[in-house]
């Protein structure tokens, strides 16, 4: 199974390796999504981005890629930027962002075929087609987030444990809250264009999800998170390529199934611990 | 550095009084650790505290009272920086800007129950913003441990210990910053009679025995009148604040909480309040 992986690799290479760093990128978001209870929001950004896609081609106007992932940032932004201010409708935003955003998606391409065909594939994940760009592009975010997350672990932990303290000790919140939702924007955008909405929603939530559930501490979760999803991308593409599977889905599958076990070990530990 | 003896201030100054003679030349006032000149706290359009004054000096144990929604803990993120005020201004003395003193124990509520932590990994996180190196973090972290008897729970799941040892390992996040000013909200609401005398007792021996500047959230006038030396009342909007004794009064009680309430000093200068009842019973 592994040799006919890897001979089918010089085929296939751009697409595996846009596959296996959004996967390790997405998830080591992800912890900051999941972390900051943020699940919905990053499925109203998602929607966003393919809200921008069908602009795009309906309207005939700038690139796909720039129009989707312009949309990712102004959902992520707007909905830090009400949180940073202490409104209470954070929830209603990031409802009405994926609810909006899903509906005008496919009535702005009603009459445009050509456009449903191309947003369909989005939603659908096809992880095959990356170009060498984008893999340089996944490459770099992904050294930035790692550099980023082990320059600044403590304070990462502090902001998703207590925000409060975090500003008693001199942390600029609202920055970091800026920045991290312009980076999920900007990653969810490009991950979507490349891979699917399914597969890179899949990968910003469950990994983290599993993370969480294995982990006795919040610093861990930081390393195990993008483990899982680097370990789930490749195995996902292994058995895609064996089984000839569509390997969004399978990747995605795999991930659901992690999070399942992931489950029965914490009910397991908190048994023994009494 | 002495206690303030500025007279309670309103929040709304009034009108300046007439010319008085002037004592003598008094001892120059030390400069405040902390001051909040005019200050407006709002959420969105709601304004929840008003043109607000207030000077806290290095020493100073003060209580914050009011009943709930009357803007405490909003003024106490302000004074964090987690909420920017929408008028006036907040003053911190120049040692104390990069916030590197200051300690915050919040309510237990403020802590994100969604993520997995030790009580180590919390009362770390208190190092954030210091330059420590891993050995003197290492160092704090048993030295504040064992002050709040926490060693032994080093490693346990915070979630799963008592209430009284969750204040006790938050207390212990603040007391690792070594503050010289420390910011308590609330810290012995939902504890058991015994949890939160221990840590009302070792909140006020850190003001005692180390100085440490205490602002202390409570809806316990009882707290307040046996540990505090200086008095914040919050009642709609408005904050009437000063030492001790000349706020806490009866008749500014009553205005804040709504009910008659007895100040009763003894020879010892100790203070205890009791709430007249509707009856003319009282309780302590």
């Amino acid at each position: 199974m592994i040799e006919a992986f890897l001979e089918s690799w010089p085929l296939f290479q751009e697409g595996y390796l846009a596959a296996i760093l959004c996967g390790v990128l997405l998830s080591l978001l992800g912890v900051m999504v999941v972390g900051r209870n943020e699940v919905f929001l990053a499925a109203a950004v998602a929607q966003a981005s393919v809200l921008g896609v069908a602009l795009s081609l309906t309207l005939e106007w700038g690139n796909p890629v720039v129009l989707a992932v312009s949309l990712s940032v102004a959902a992520a932004l707007s909905t830090a930027g009400r949180a940073r201010r202490g409104g209470g409708r954070r929830e209603e935003i990031t409802a009405w962002v994926f609810l909006g955003a899903s509906s005008l998606a496919v009535l702005v391409l009603t009459r445009s075929p050509v456009g449903m065909k191309s947003v369909q594939s989005v939603l659908s994940s096809s992880l095959l087609g990356a170009s060498t760009t984008e893999v340089w592009v996944f490459a770099i975010m992904t050294l930035i987030a790692g550099v980023a997350v082990l320059a600044w672990h403590r304070r990462l932990v502090l902001l998703l444990l207590d925000p409060v303290m975090a500003s008693a000790a001199g942390m600029a919140v609202g920055l970091w809250s800026t920045v991290i939702a312009a980076s999920m924007g900007l990653a969810s955008g490009l991950a979507i264009q490349c891979t699917g909405l399914l597969f890179a929603f899949g990968c910003m939530v469950l990994p983290a999800l599993i993370a969480r559930n294995l982990s006795r501490t919040v610093g861990p979760m930081f390393l195990i998170a993008p483990a899982t999803g680097l370990i789930s991308v490749v195995t996902g593409l292994l058995l895609a390529h064996a089984y000839d599977f569509p390997p969004g889905q399978l990747i995605v599958a795999i991930l659901a199934a992690l999070l399942v076990a992931a489950w029965g070990i914490r009910d397991l530990r908190l048994r023994i611990s009494g | 550095m002495t206690a303030t003896t500025t007279p309670p201030t309103s929040a709304a100054p009034g009108p300046r009084p007439a010319e008085e003679p002037r004592p003598a030349a008094p001892e120059a006032p030390a400069q405040p650790i902390l001051a909040v000149e005019n200050v407006t706290l709002a959420y969105g359009r709601k304004v929840v505290l008003r043109d607000v004054n207030l000077r806290v000096h290095a020493g100073d144990f003060w209580c914050l009272l009011g009943s709930n929604g009357e803007g405490k803990s909003t003024l106490l993120k302000a004074l964090l920086g987690a909420v920017k005020p929408s008028r006036g201004r907040i003053l911190l003395r120049a040692d104390f800007a990069r916030r590197t003193r200051i300690g915050l124990v919040p309510q237990e509520s403020e802590v994100n129950t969604a993520l997995p932590t030790t009580v180590s990994e919390l009362v770390l996180t208190g190092t954030v913003g210091l330059s420590l190196d891993s050995r003197s973090c290492d160092s704090r972290l048993r030295r504040v441990l064992d002050l709040m008897g926490l060693q032994r729970q080093r490693h346990s799941n915070f979630w799963t210990l008592s209430g009284g040892q969750r204040q006790r390992t938050l207390v212990a996040r603040a007391l690792i910053r070594d503050p010289l000013l420390l910011i308590v909200d609330e810290p012995t609401a939902g504890l058991d009679l015994a949890a939160a005398s221990g840590l009302l007792e070792t909140i006020t021996s850190l003001s005692r025995d180390k100085g440490i500047t205490i602002l202390f959230v409570t809806h316990d006038l009882g707290i307040a009148a046996q540990r505090a030396t200086h008095i914040a009342l919050f009642k709609s909007g408005r904050l009437v604040a000063g030492p001790t004794s000349e706020v806490f009064t009866p008749s500014n009680l009553r205005d804040t909480f709504g009910v008659p309430v007895e100040v009763l000093r003894d020879g010892t200068g100790s203070v205890s309040v009791r709430v007249v009842q509707k009856d003319g019973g009282t309780h302590d």
